[in-house]
């Protein structure tokens, strides 16, 4: 028979994108041939913009990179921002940023896993984990009033000290929030079909991921243990108790482990750092008194930490003015979007759209 | 036997109607007319029957998903889908330009005119003294296999008139599909007919012995077959939301959007009304009480009803090859080992062996 091949476009309209990605893909049938993602429907022009704001007011760019786990994305830029300037930090504010940071990983792990479950066809998860992820966001509108783009975490520590009432309802979570896991776990884990569609699917290789430098949990999927938190650690993530969750198949299915494992971990960091918080300040007296506006940068920086898809980096360079000269983000969904074709060339439309899922890109943060 | 039909047509009578007096053509109108009622009523009640599905997926779904569906519109939301209804109404019925126009405006229609129809020839069992049964003739098994044979080839045209590389890819995943299920269940009731010796729903049903006990294996794959058949997850391939975006039926809005998917609820309660008539006994009355032989039909469709709904929500998708392969190197050779069990339960029973 001869082969047609067609030519279809997966997106940028289209359930299961996350967003705006579009894939052009060549299909034999239902075979892919060839699919090339591009991005670039969601730019929002961020690191243009934050040279024309003060320091302090980028912050806001960085919260609407990766909308689904803002805190990450803050502290990143205000690490790279702190290091620049030469900020120095209330101890208690770091603890602060650590536990935020963590349970923003669970909720964009849940995000993911929900997702992913829609992906496959399965409807009922995503609202079981929503419900949990619903659990985090109040924490997090405790502590800043907003519940998505928190602006929290802040140059020389974080906007607000934790509320009384933090405590029960932390607690309370973090007592409960084990069994849920177990539960959403066990509605994938046991089900058959689900293990059938993603055992021994988008399989990457450990050297493919190093030369396509993807890091965070699709890197670690494949076997290779590299996290920032532990090789360069930050904050103090030195001195907490945390294992770096790895598989060895470097499929789907690992990828899927390593993240549900992931937020074990986190919740462990998160209640470690909540334990280990000092009392003191929140925030640097120094700059409540004169105000951030007047930080002002000279040479470059760059700061890299553990976002939950990966190696989020920012590089800071300042002229000696109140704005940064040139902001620079490094987006490590991209790197991970860029392996699409290698991953599910040869396999089926189905398994193309499960293996996106798992990469778990948030196009605010590819776009930028 | 058509209880129903007499019931017609007596309360026709009743009121002053019968043409039956005026000759032979008299009595064929007389016939035209009361089959016409009776057929209205199945419709009615089809649609009815549809609704009430539709109703409890959604809040049975939203138990299942700790929300709480629909609770707006009238009482506990009963009314909801008569506002949707009302929706569906109200939309632009869009045809868009690189469509066949007749085929895109045919297809619906094709889904579901066979599906109402085959809820005709369900017996449905004794009631008090009737026996609600329309058609009675000799066939209705191999008329039911027909008419459920169509609605794919109403997918496929669907997939195919759209103009649109989304509903194409889910009109060649509909034949795919229909291709990989319907040997099988074809074969499976190839069994039943050999050991009841009958075409006859009614004859089926009203077996001694209900036949998912006679043939475990055949009652197996029939209930896949007849997820397949009515395409919910983890069979939906034709729609495949997340990869085709709504597969075969993507271009179509409104009312013929509407049509698909009264479709699918239509199918899977019909699907519950042949599994439990074929396999379970349908509308037979138990040995010890009489006159409840509907009840107990609906009470199995439920339960049918209800394991296709969980089905529907707990499961992801299959991939579309893996389906194929299940049905092709799977369930077919059960079928046939089917096949051969039947013939030996056929001779057991008539004293052959």
């Amino acid at each position: 028979m001869e082969e047609r091949i067609i030519d279809v476009n997966f997106g940028p309209q289209h359930p299961s994108t996350h967003g705006v990605l579009r894939v052009k893909v060549k299909l034999n049938g239902e075979t892919i041939v060839n699919a090339e993602p591009i991005i670039g429907y969601l730019h929002r022009n961020a690191e243009k913009l934050s040279e024309d704001k003060f320091y302090p007011s980028v912050a806001i760019f960085m919260d609407r990179l990766d909308y689904v786990s803002n805190h990450n994305m803050e502290l990143g830029y205000v690490l790279a921002v702190e290091k620049l300037a030469e900020v120095q930090v209330p101890e208690r504010a770091n603890w602060i940023r650590m536990m935020v940071v963590e349970l923003n990983r669970i909720a964009s792990h849940l995000v993911w896993a929900g997702t992913m479950g829609l992906d496959l066809g399965m409807i009922t998860p995503f609202f079981y984990t929503f419900r949990e992820r619903e659990k985090i966001i109040q924490l997090f509108e405790m502590l800043s009033g907003a519940r998505l783009t928190y602006n929290y975490i802040s140059i020389g520590g974080v906007y607000k000290d934790i509320p009384g009432e933090f405590k029960d309802k932390f607690l309370e979570f973090y007592n409960e929030f084990p069994k849920r896991l177990d539960e959403i776990q066990s509605l994938f884990m046991e089900n058959e079909i689900f293990i059938q569609r993603m055992k021994g699917i988008g399989y990457l290789s450990p050297e493919k991921a190093m030369s396509y430098s993807i890091t965070g949990p699709v890197l670690r999927a494949s076997g290779i243990k590299y996290d920032i938190r532990k090789n360069f650690p930050y904050l103090y993530y030195d001195k907490v108790d945390f294992e770096i969750p790895t598989a060895k198949d470097g499929d789907n299915f690992s990828r899927f482990i390593v993240r549900m494992e992931e937020m074990r971990q986190s919740l462990k960091i998160a209640k470690q750092a909540f334990d280990k918080m000092p009392e003191g300040e929140y925030f640097n007296p120094l700059y409540r008194k004169q105000g951030l506006i007047k930080i002002k940068g000279k040479g470059e920086s760059y700061s890299r930490t553990e976002s939950p898809r990966g190696e989020f980096g920012v590089y800071v360079i300042g002229d000696g003015t109140s704005k940064p000269y040139r902001v620079r983000i490094r987006s490590p969904a991209f790197h991970a979007l860029s392996a699409t074709n290698e991953m599910v060339k040869g396999s089926k439309i189905a398994d193309m759209i499960a293996t996106l899922s798992t990469l778990d890109p948030v196009f605010g943060e590819v776009d930028r | 036997m058509n209880t129903i039909i007499w019931l017609i047509n007596f309360i026709l009578k009743a009121i002053g109607i019968n043409f039956a007096v005026y000759g032979y053509y008299g009595q064929l109108i007389q016939t035209v007319l009361v089959d016409l009622i009776g057929a209205l009523l199945i419709f009615l009640a089809a649609a009815i029957t549809i609704i009430i599905v539709i109703y409890i997926f959604r809040k049975y779904m939203a138990d299942l998903q700790q929300r709480i569906g629909p609770n707006r519109v009238g009482p506990y939301g009963i009314f909801q889908l008569i506002a949707d209804a009302l929706k569906m109404f109200g939309k632009e019925d869009i045809i868009p330009d690189n469509t066949d126009p007749l085929l895109f405006r045919f297809a619906p229609y094709l889904v579901f005119i066979p599906l109402i129809l085959s809820y005709l020839l369900i017996p449905y069992g004794s009631l008090y003294h009737w026996l609600i049964i329309f058609t009675n003739v000799k066939v209705t098994l191999l008329l039911v296999l027909a008419f459920s044979a169509m609605v794919p080839i109403g997918e496929i045209i669907a997939g195919f008139s759209s103009g649109s590389k989304y509903s194409l890819l889910g009109g060649i995943r509909a034949a795919a599909q229909d291709l990989s299920y319907e040997i099988p269940m074809v074969l499976s009731l190839v069994g039943v007919i050999i050991v009841s010796s009958s075409l006859n729903l009614y004859t089926i049903s009203s077996n001694t012995i209900p036949f998912a006990i006679l043939e475990p294996i055949g009652f197996f794959i029939f209930f896949i077959a007849m997820i397949a058949k009515i395409a919910v997850p983890p069979l939906d391939l034709p729609e495949s939301e997340s990869e085709l975006v709504s597969g075969f039926n993507i271009e179509y809005s409104g009312l013929r959007f509407g049509i698909f998917y009264l479709g699918v609820f239509g199918n899977i309660f019909f699907a519950s009304l042949f599994i439990s008539t074929v396999y379970l006994g349908g509308g037979s009355d138990l040995p010890w009480i009489s006159g409840l032989g509907y009840i107990w039909l609906l009470i199995k469709a439920f339960i049918f009803m209800f394991i296709f709904l969980t089905l529907w929500i707990a499961l992801p998708r299959i991939r579309v090859d893996k389906f194929m392969n299940i049905g092709w190197r799977v369930l077919l050779p059960l079928s046939i080992i089917n096949l051969i069990w039947s013939v030996g339960i056929a001779a057991l029973m008539s004293g052959v062996i």
